[in-house]
């Protein structure tokens, strides 16, 4: 959990309530505390996920690959496909942790996203993993998915919508 | 119990502690507190330091160190040659423009430059910026 979200939580439990009714009883500076409404549910791993991976890309589906494979992406984090995506240890684990429990092998997955995937593949890719492929031939046999890819296979949202998850019609 | 003068008075000091940069602070204070703290720094390791320089926080941002993958050469691949521009990143992200005039809360958090110095001086430049290149590029961003 970040600094910043103790201090709002803090403040949300020292300052609810007080000031609106001290505001009735007399007259006095007005002081306007800011309480995050959706302060509990900032602090979870899917938040932090959406804001510190959509920095850069659109934040993928954790089922998009097993849990094996989101651990060794956490633990690369200073050399992310060529760039530095390095992170504080509190946030990374907070993802790594929401990622792992919704992962391709957690119960949030399905058999279509492991078939073809044996127990020793960790792919790090979203476009290696074997689903990704049958569901994507055409754009395998564009040569899309390898050279290039992250300008094009790896921008879900350019045919799946902003959040570039799946949706049933897919 | 005290009383809800008294209350509110220490509501405003909590309110003070906790907002902490770019809450209670402007955002051009803020900024300024972040470039103090790089020029002071900067003396520190050079005591030759006389301030930052906004045309070599430009050569800085332009330049293409050679060091990086093919996709990252420079700043401005990502960025565009201009920072009023908004830029993209290699995987189809925009990036709102790095003018301070056009995205005013620009290096105002501290945690988020430094976060962001790191990442991408290490990219780029394959090493850590110096405090003498980060307030050269502020400065140039302040500039436009």
């Amino acid at each position: 959990m970040s600094a910043r979200l103790v201090r709002f939580g803090l403040l949300a439990l020292l300052g609810v309530g007080m000031p609106a009714a001290c505001s009735l009883a007399e007259d006095g500076p007005e002081v306007a505390v800011a309480i995050p409404a959706a302060a509990t549910a900032a602090t979870s791993g899917e938040a932090t996920m959406a804001k510190e991976c959509s920095a850069c890309h659109i934040a993928y589906d954790p089922r998009f690959l097993p849990s094996r494979s989101w651990v060794a992406l956490m633990a690369r984090l200073p050399s992310h496909f060529g760039e530095d995506a390095s992170l504080d240890p509190s946030s990374t684990m907070a993802i790594k942790g929401y990622l792992t429990a919704h992962a391709a092998d957690s119960r949030y997955g399905s058999s279509e996203m492991l078939r073809g995937l044996a127990s020793t593949d960790v792919p790090l890719r979203i476009t290696d993993a074997p689903w990704w492929r049958r569901r994507h031939r055409f754009l395998v046999a564009r040569g899309e998915a390898s050279s290039g890819g992250i300008r094009a296979a790896a921008k879900c949202q350019t045919c799946h919508g902003a959040n570039g998850r799946m949706t049933d019609d897919d | 119990m005290i009383s809800c003068s008294r209350a509110t008075a220490i509501a405003v000091i909590f309110t003070m502690v906790t907002a902490g940069p770019g809450g209670a602070q402007s955002l051009p204070s803020a900024r300024k507190a972040i470039l103090d703290g790089y020029a002071a720094a900067a003396k520190q390791s050079d005591p030759g330091f006389h301030g930052f320089s906004a045309a070599a926080g430009q050569a800085f941002f332009l330049a293409h160190p050679g060091v990086s993958q093919p996709e990252t050469p420079s700043c401005s691949a990502c960025h565009t040659t201009s920072p009023l521009n908004a830029g993209r990143t290699r995987a189809g992200k925009d990036i709102a423009p790095m003018a301070v005039s056009r995205t005013p809360n620009r290096f105002t958090d501290f945690t988020k430059v430094e976060r962001w110095f790191t990442r991408n001086c290490r990219t780029v430049y394959g090493r850590l910026c110096t405090p003498q290149e980060k307030g050269n590029f502020i400065t140039f961003m302040e500039s436009l």
